[in-house]
């Protein structure tokens, strides 16, 4: 106990200050009622997200570009996190955490490739991923084809995951081998971090956060590559994400078979079935279950607080913190009212407005 | 690493009570009437005080470094930071406080 004290008072407590600084409910509150989208872009810039938006004034037209730069806080604080954490191992959970992030700069380089863009063109849908990225970006802007790439990450687990992914990307002639293979290497190497953690209370703590995450990802991509890919439930379950909590093999087989929301429902796990129970859209399912996620992170944080459970479900929480923000972002550039915008936000994010 | 944790608190203790022991033993020769009395005595207030500033010293350790990632975010937390820093050293004054008590009634 008193070693796993001094392992994390520090990164604990750096935590706890940078999670104080989430968006209150007043906050929230006010974006979600915003008449407009510049009134809304006027009480962002007086909340925390205001200091990564120096100069609006020139980008308020562009949605897409605010959404990038928003991102900026989160990356900061990933830099900040990892560099708070004492061991190399859990700094790798964090790395392996953040590769995520490095996985869809990679997707975006990839999609300009293959239809011809340059960076410039498309560097508005970059993550700002700053030093912690240790991939090298500019060599890798340089190549124009994906075994090139794959080659000279041949050392980093998106280089290796590319190289198998290439000969399916060659028959199929479209990227999505390649997508999939490098967000599947991103979980396989989150699945590595977490079991090289030393200690059993670090390992179980970040079991207990990122089992569910992953679930909620795999049952979204159920729905998305059910409905919108309308790919089969062979294919399905070979795309699901390992390490998983809830969700066994038997579980995503069936899900994948489901031919209707009322049958999707029943083929869920029982713990989950409660909480997206009045789900009557597949687009419902995401909100339902980050409003769930969002709880449990907020039950790990009441709890024993050594551990690096601490860590990422404060990254996580934030994370999705941001994803609301830009829902609702984008809600606002579109004109949507916030009676129809709520339905798109979790509950924690969007409840105080219904007070 | 595993080996190297428990030889440090093992030292660490030996070093603490191993000068408690020499001088009990000089204060001893030293005590006449109630030899024992007084060599228990000098042990307990040397192990109060070596005790209590192990404490604080890890106390110090643990909540200083959770203050600083505190205020390294937070600079307007400082003052209340300290004031949890103070309250980790006082285990140490307690200590001190207790040997002064014992060595009084020698």
């Amino acid at each position: 106990m008193i070693f796993a004290a001094g392992g994390y008072a520090y990164p604990n407590a750096k935590v706890r200050a940078l999670r104080s600084r989430r968006l209150t409910a007043q906050d929230r509150h006010f974006l979600l009622e915003a008449r407009d989208f510049s009134s809304f872009l006027a009480y962002l810039v007086t909340t925390p997200y205001g200091r990564v938006l120096p100069d609006l004034e020139e980008e308020k037209t562009d949605p897409g570009m605010l959404e990038r730069r928003l991102a900026r806080s989160l990356m900061e604080d990933y830099a900040k996190v990892t560099r708070s954490l004492r061991g190399q191992r859990e700094q790798e959970l964090v790395l392996a955490l953040f590769s995520r992030f490095e996985s869809e700069n990679l997707k975006v380089l990839l999609r300009a490739m293959f239809s011809g863009r340059g960076k410039q063109a498309v560097s508005h849908l970059l993550y700002p991923l700053g030093k912690l990225s240790a991939l090298p970006w500019d060599d890798l802007w340089a190549y124009n084809n994906p075994a090139k790439i794959a080659d000279l990450l041949i050392r980093n687990p998106f280089g290796q995951a590319l190289k198998h992914a290439i000969p399916q990307f060659n028959v199929q002639g479209r990227l999505f081998p390649l997508e999939m293979a490098l967000d599947l290497s991103c979980f396989q190497r989150l699945k590595q971090a977490i079991s090289g953690l030393r200690s059993r209370s670090d390992r179980k703590a970040a079991k207990r956060i990122l089992g569910p995450y992953v679930d909620i990802l795999n049952i979204s991509w159920v729905i998305r590559l059910k409905i919108h890919y309308g790919l089969s439930h062979e294919e399905i379950v070979n795309y699901s994400l390992p390490g998983g909590e809830l969700l066994t093999l038997s579980h995503l087989h069936r899900l994948a078979l489901a031919e209707d929301i009322s049958s999707f429902l029943e083929q869920m796990p029982r713990s989950l079935q409660k909480e997206v129970g009045e789900v009557r859209d597949w687009e419902d399912f995401h909100t339902y279950l980050e409003t769930w996620f969002l709880r449990l992170i907020a039950r790990l944080f009441m709890g024993p607080p050594f551990h690096v459970g601490i860590e990422i479900a404060f990254l996580l929480e934030k994370e999705m913190e941001l994803t609301s923000l830009i829902t609702l972002l984008e809600a606002k550039a579109q004109g949507l009212s916030p009676r129809r915008t709520v339905k798109k936000l979790p509950r924690q994010f969007s409840g105080v407005a219904h007070v | 690493m595993r080996i190297k944790r428990p030889l440090l608190w093992i030292s660490g203790w030996f070093f603490t009570l191993l000068p408690c022991i020499v001088w009990a033993q000089e204060a001893v020769a030293k005590a006449g009437a109630y030899p024992d009395a007084a060599k228990w005595g000098y042990i307990s207030a040397a192990l109060a005080v070596g005790a209590s500033s192990l404490g604080a010293g890890i106390a110090v350790a643990l909540v200083g470094s959770a203050a600083m990632g505190a205020v390294s975010e937070r600079p307007e937390m400082a003052g209340r930071a300290l004031i949890f820093v103070g309250l980790a050293e006082g285990i140490a004054i307690y200590g001190l406080i207790v040997a002064i008590m014992i060595l009084g009634k020698l």
